[in-house]
């Protein structure tokens, strides 16, 4: 517990320490805008008729707390290793790496979804987006969320371990697809057929729809639909325990490949 | 049980795309016993480093064994791990946004200490290297030399019983190197269930700490024993160097040959005062007397003499077939 604390304080100082606190503050509250401006500007303006912004709005700002983890779980690899020179340090201390990294995923998601709240105060004012919130499937679906956050997270920091440049390109491409993927942005009923069933399936999209029905109060498209939210809440509750813990064991298989080729502590021109 | 540690035929390969593979170990063996500081001495790319990470736990062997206070580092990683720590000198290592302090607590949390217990130790440690003043201080703003300094109190920080040092002095300044080696020795003297792992490029560093020295290149042992005993093994003849006022040829030979077989006497000239300079390698410590004798016979008279002692340096020089530097410039890994 005290090695998990520790992570999400380094977590919290990488994030914060490089600034005074309410530039932080200030950042931390404009940073998500980037994330779903386009979102107001393409159903908010251009798309008014299809009545989809509050659909895309609440999956994209929930999306994007699911992926500033593992977007960012990528990178402690790679500044771990390569920047701080921290990693083999780390990696040989009485905490095991996967606790280390769940106290990343864990400060990254309580600081993404500081952001979300921070913004939702005026968004849904604003923008009038429907509000009926159901508390307790809000609270669950925040928590799951970051099993199912930090799952993820772990399983592309097992991946990383194992690279020695960090190739951006496939973090991007990663976070581009499951974006399209999970229904974020549009109504994967959209999609032909098989893409939608393969939507329904990818593992954040119940979560994301799961969000959406507890902040709004409303079942607002048709994608998984036929799904009561209790329903939608085991599904979540599920899949975050598949992912958690297939990205316990993908670190686990990670680190002894690391350890086996000699990554752990490797440094190059990055 | 006295051994902290036991490496058995230990190898490791690496293999690259596109190149041959490259053997870094090759059977290496030895073990390190409680309240001890042990040296692994030789070259870039002779294989300490990677030793030093095998038994750390940060690489796994190709084949061969390791265990630290009797737990194979392959399988019981998990009950090694708290027993030990790293120090990896000529590195930046550290999160540069933190304070020395902040830096330091992180770590001890990683290994589960208690704060109280985890901030009296970093406050005894800072005092010893004596940074105490520059806790408040971020890791950014920190000199090389004082990065390494809080690097080993991090490793010192949470009480290993062994301790592994690489390359400890590599880019610091002479004041730190000396701290550090002060404390480092403080440290196994403190307690008899410490023992420390020291590789370095530094011979006179090994010299002064360790009490065993092994001498590995390219992969393999070459030699294990007390660095008293790794040059008493060089040669067991003793050396002098005499300056004498006035010497010629013929004066030597006549001196040699009154000293007998085995006793060699090379003339030359000191560099600085330009008079004549008698290297003299003596069958016996005993012989000095007699030379001394000889060289008053022959009418010279005694202007300086010291005695040499064989280095460590030599002793590599003997094993390698290089010097130790040579071998550096010529050695392609890193």
């Amino acid at each position: 517990m005290k090695g998990f604390l520790a992570s999400m304080y380094i977590g919290l100082q990488i994030e914060s320490n490089w600034t005074k606190k309410w530039v932080w503050l200030l950042y931390l509250a404009a940073y998500p805008i980037g994330s779903f401006l386009a979102v107001i500007i393409l159903y908010g303006v251009f798309g008014q008729k299809t009545g989809l912004l509050p659909y895309a709005l609440y999956g994209t700002i929930f999306y994007y707390s699911l992926s500033m983890v593992f977007f960012d779980m990528a990178f402690s690899v790679h500044d771990d290793r390569e920047h701080y020179q921290t990693l083999k340090y780390i990696f040989l201390s009485s905490t095991s790496y996967r606790t280390y990294l769940c106290g990343r995923a864990a400060t990254r998601y309580l600081i993404a979804l500081a952001g979300i709240i921070i913004n939702l105060c005026w968004l849904i004012p604003v923008l009038r987006l429907p509000f009926h919130p159901n508390w307790g499937y809000l609270i669950a679906g925040a928590i799951l969320g970051y099993l199912v956050a930090a799952g993820l997270g772990l399983a592309v920091a097992s991946v990383f371990l194992l690279t020695i440049k960090l190739d951006v390109d496939v973090v991007d491409a990663l976070f581009g697809g499951l974006f399209v993927l999970s229904g974020a942005l549009f109504p994967p009923t959209a999609f032909p057929a098989v893409f939608a069933k393969i939507a329904e399936f990818v593992p954040m999209s119940p979560f994301i729809e799961l969000m959406r029905r507890a902040i709004s109060g409303k079942i607002l498209t048709s994608f998984l639909s036929d799904m009561s939210t209790f329903q939608l809440l085991g599904r979540v509750a599920l899949s975050a325990a598949v992912l958690f813990a297939l990205g316990w064991v993908l670190v686990f298989f990670g680190s002894r490949q690391a350890q086996r080729k000699g990554y752990i502590d490797v440094t190059t021109a990055f | 049980m006295h051994t902290a540690i036991q490496v058995e035929n230990l190898s490791r390969v690496f293999n690259r795309r596109g190149t041959a593979p490259f053997h870094a170990l090759r059977g290496v063996s030895f073990d390190v016993s409680y309240g001890e500081i042990f040296g692994l001495l030789g070259p870039n790319g002779a294989g300490k480093t990677t030793t030093i990470k095998i038994m750390s736990t940060l690489l796994l062997p190709t084949s061969g064994r390791v265990t630290v206070a009797g737990f194979d580092v392959e399988k019981d990683y998990t009950h090694v791990r708290p027993l030990i720590s790293l120090i990896s000198g000529g590195e930046t290592s550290g999160y540069g946004i933190l304070t020395v302090e902040e830096q330091l607590w992180m770590f001890s949390q990683f290994y589960g200490m208690e704060t109280h217990v985890a901030r009296a130790r970093i406050e005894e440690y800072l005092k010893v290297v004596g940074m105490w003043d520059s806790r408040r201080q971020q890791m950014n703003r920190l000199s090389t030399g004082m990065r390494q300094k809080v690097n080993l109190v991090r490793g010192l920080v949470t009480d290993p019983k062994v301790l592994f040092l690489d390359e400890p002095t590599l880019g610091v300044d002479v004041e730190a190197s000396v701290i550090i080696r002060n404390i480092v020795r403080d440290w196994v003297r403190e307690k008899p269930e410490r023992s420390v792992i020291l590789t370095t490029h530094y011979m006179a560093e090994a010299d002064e700490l360790c009490s065993r020295v092994a001498i590995i290149n390219h992969g393999l042992i070459l030699a294990n024993a007390a660095p008293s005993q790794l040059k008493q093994d060089l040669d067991s003849r003793a050396h002098y160097e005499i300056t004498v006022d006035r010497l010629d040829g013929d004066q030597l030979d006549h001196i040699t040959a009154s000293m007998g077989e085995g006793n060699d006497l090379v003339l030359g000239s000191d560099k600085v005062t330009q008079s004549p300079m008698l290297v003299a390698h003596l069958m016996h410590e005993s012989d000095i007397a007699r030379l001394i004798t000889a060289l008053a016979g022959q009418g010279a008279t005694l202007e300086y003499m010291r005695k040499l002692e064989p280095t460590l340096e030599d002793a590599f020089l003997k094993m390698v077939g290089k010097r130790f530097e040579d071998e550096e410039e010529a050695s392609p890994v890193s």
